[in-house]
């Protein structure tokens, strides 16, 4: 195992400590009902999540201790066990009594998807951890019980977005939600259906591939859909996903439904670098490039099945992931809101979240003010009007403006980046008192970024209610 | 001395560990009186409920008291285009929209604004007072006074800060180990059970 195998697995771990505590939060609230009959099966889960915890931690120390030669398949195992026990301890949650998704979290994705939301108002519910998914409600139902459709008439459609359970106080996990509206948004315009023959000319309707692309080109859809209206941090909150079960499959493989991640990701970031002139997605797929690639000489052990897969791969991207990713992006509607990120507001951010304060607005940095302040200071004023007025213009100058839903979400996940990559050195050197940094460091960033979405959404309120404020 | 209107704007843009930090601040012409800035209220509101509890033991546990309290307590979230109706004689608990931070030789008093006040509505009951090293939200000890119910929504601007200039502070409050508030965020509930002579009392009952 090399350094980089190590950096891939122990950004698994970092993950799955951190969603295992958030599912271990969601359950002592559970408990703490007055509902005597969810109380085992909350403590039994929790107690589940402990015991599958302690072999990933012991692993980890050892490496601190022993060195990573020392390593061999131990590390990945227990994670493996500790990613299975997740996933089934997260299922198990659909019995327990589920809250709603935070006020916080229907407001950022209605501010950053504006009439496409109010058109298509979706409800968003907590659930499954694998099916983030979005349907249509009213078709779902119908074709269930015939006689709904007497009772309920069509325009009743209403896509459902569900979010993981454990990502409810997780902004940046919220992103994902952005993908769902996506397809949401492309099954409603057709985007994807309607550029898949002009992407792949000749290809029969009948043949198997047809459909498969099909597929294809709605993920790719639904992700560029989401990347232009939520930015970089859509894509990064489905791969923080895949981290959490990939110890259990194949990361690098395609399937029937979906493309490979790392296609993804890469047809996401030219778009993105495109829109914003900034690749903010490099170091993200750095780190997702080594555990692609530690996921690739684990299954290809041999170099020439590695070099087959390696071909197979290279032909699939030059012949249907490029252009199917180009005729989307040429079809895909701009963004309403027209947001952009730039590198200074997010250095103020992140600096900010650094520092324990919230970031729901922004204004002009302090050396401007302090120029204003200096140039109202030198002066001179004959009446008490004028004063009054050169006050008043100066004060202006320090109103802050909400940050827009992008910018909120991919500050909140940089934020969040920064903090597990400490997490994974604190882990090797510090253990048990790693993982105390780690949960007490996300829970801190986590309720810092729901606070400030919270009130860049009173603030966009006072805006476009001025009277009553 | 209390700060005026042009020394608040001058304190609100001087680097760290200098600065009085407020965020967000919508609307500084509005908010920026002679001596005073305008806070507004948040989305968070914590209503007592009555039912299950005969009282808050304070001889109990420092964790049973703790329990006792978040138990006493529902939580709310109201969503901005909502109201929240206080009703006479109703208590409940919210916070500033704004996240304040103040540097050590800063203090801070919450004031209720008149126009709220001729309403019935109190934005705090006793502690009104904001010590130097302060930072994250206030919380309003709100209580509604008059006779009507009086609706309320997220981002009104219900209360004020006026700011003193404290010399000498040796221990500010983030640097002093007894603080109980500090780095709050959103609306933070009695901590009263860490209160020294609460343990006390606790041990001479026993």
């Amino acid at each position: 195992m090399v350094g980089s195998d190590l950096d891939a697995l122990l950004r698994v771990a970092v993950e799955l400590f951190y969603r295992s505590d958030c599912v271990k939060a969601h359950l002592a609230e559970v408990q703490a009902l007055p509902a005597p009959e969810y109380q085992e099966l909350a403590s039994a889960v929790t107690k589940a999540l402990d015991d599958v915890e302690k072999p990933a931690i012991e692993a980890i120390k050892a490496i601190g201790e022993v060195g990573e030669k020392a390593i061999g398949p131990g590390l990945f195992d227990a994670l493996a066990r500790f990613s299975h026990w997740f996933a089934v301890a997260h299922e198990l949650l659909v019995y327990l009594p589920a809250p709603n998704v935070l006020t916080e979290t229907r407001g950022i994705i209605e501010e950053a998807f504006a009439s496409d939301y109010d058109g298509l108002a979706p409800a968003i519910i907590l659930g499954s951890l694998f099916n983030a998914f979005q349907f249509d409600f009213y078709q779902k139902l119908g074709r269930v019980l015939p006689d709904f459709r007497k009772i309920s008439p069509p325009a009743g459609k209403r896509p459902v977005l569900q979010l993981p359970v454990c990502d409810r106080r997780c902004p940046a996990a919220w992103a994902v939600l952005g993908h769902e509206m996506g397809h949401a948004i492309d099954d409603n315009k057709e985007i994807s259906h309607l550029v898949l023959p002009e992407a792949v000319p000749g290809i029969d309707r009948k043949n198997a591939a047809f459909e498969i692309l099909s597929c294809w080109a709605r993920e790719f859809c639904a992700d560029l859909l989401a990347a232009e209206v939520c930015g970089p941090t859509a894509i990064m909150a489905l791969l923080s996903l895949e981290y959490c079960v990939f110890p259990l499959r194949p990361v690098h493989r395609w399937s029937n439904t979906h493309p490979a991640t790392k296609w993804r990701l890469e047809v996401v970031s030219v778009h993105l670098e495109k829109k914003y002139g900034a690749d903010f997605l490099k170091p993200i797929r750095q780190a997702y490039d080594r555990a692609w690639q530690y996921s690739v000489d684990r299954t290809c052990p041999d170099e020439e099945k590695r070099r087959h897969f390696e071909h197979q791969e290279k032909l699939m991207v030059e012949k249907f992931v490029c252009p199917l990713a180009d005729s989307i992006t040429s079809s895909l509607p701009k963004s309403e809101n027209g947001h952009q990120i730039n590198d200074d507001s997010l250095t103020r951010c992140l600096r900010r979240l650094k520092g324990d304060t919230p970031i729901g607005a922004q204004g002009l940095p302090r050396r401007t003010l302090r120029a204003r302040i200096e140039d109202y200071r030198s002066k001179t004023f004959s009446a008490a009007g004028e004063r009054v007025m050169a006050f008043h213009d100066l004060a202006t100058h320090f109103r802050e403006d909400p940050l827009p839903a992008p910018a909120l979400l991919f500050s909140s996940a940089k934020h969040r980046e920064t903090i597990f990559d400490e997490a994974a050195n604190r882990l090797i050197v510090d253990g048990d008192a790693g993982i105390k940094w780690l949960l007490h460091n996300m829970a801190r960033a986590d309720e810092l970024s729901v606070r400030s979405i919270g009130s860049a959404m009173v603030q966009q309120c006072c805006r476009n209610d001025k009277r009553s404020f | 001395m209390l700060l005026s209107d042009l020394q608040i704007l001058e304190r609100l843009v001087r680097d760290d560990p200098e600065c009085i930090f407020v965020s967000p601040l919508i609307d500084p012409v509005l908010q920026l009186g002679p001596s005073s800035l305008d806070v507004r209220i948040g989305s968070e509101i914590k209503t007592p409920r009555v039912i299950g509890s005969t009282c808050i033991d304070l001889t109990a546990s420092g964790e049973e008291i703790e329990r006792q309290i978040s138990q006493y307590f529902e939580t709310r979230r109201v969503s901005p285009e909502e109201a929240f109706v206080l009703h006479p004689g109703e208590f409940a608990l919210a916070s500033t929209l704004e996240f304040i931070r103040l540097p050590r030789d800063i203090a801070a008093r919450l004031e209720g604004r008149s126009s709220y006040g001729r309403l019935g509505i109190e934005v705090h009951s006793t502690a009104g007072f904001v010590d130097p090293g302060y930072d994250g939200n206030l919380t309003f000890e709100l209580k509604n006074s008059g006779k009507l119910p009086v609706k309320l929504r997220p981002g009104l601007r219900v209360a004020q800060l006026c700011f003193f200039t404290v010399n000498d502070v040796q221990v500010p409050y983030n640097l002093r180990p007894q603080s109980k508030y500090g780095g709050l965020q959103g609306v933070g509930l009695s901590r009263i059970h860490l209160d020294m002579e609460v343990a006390r009392a606790r041990s001479v009952g026993q």
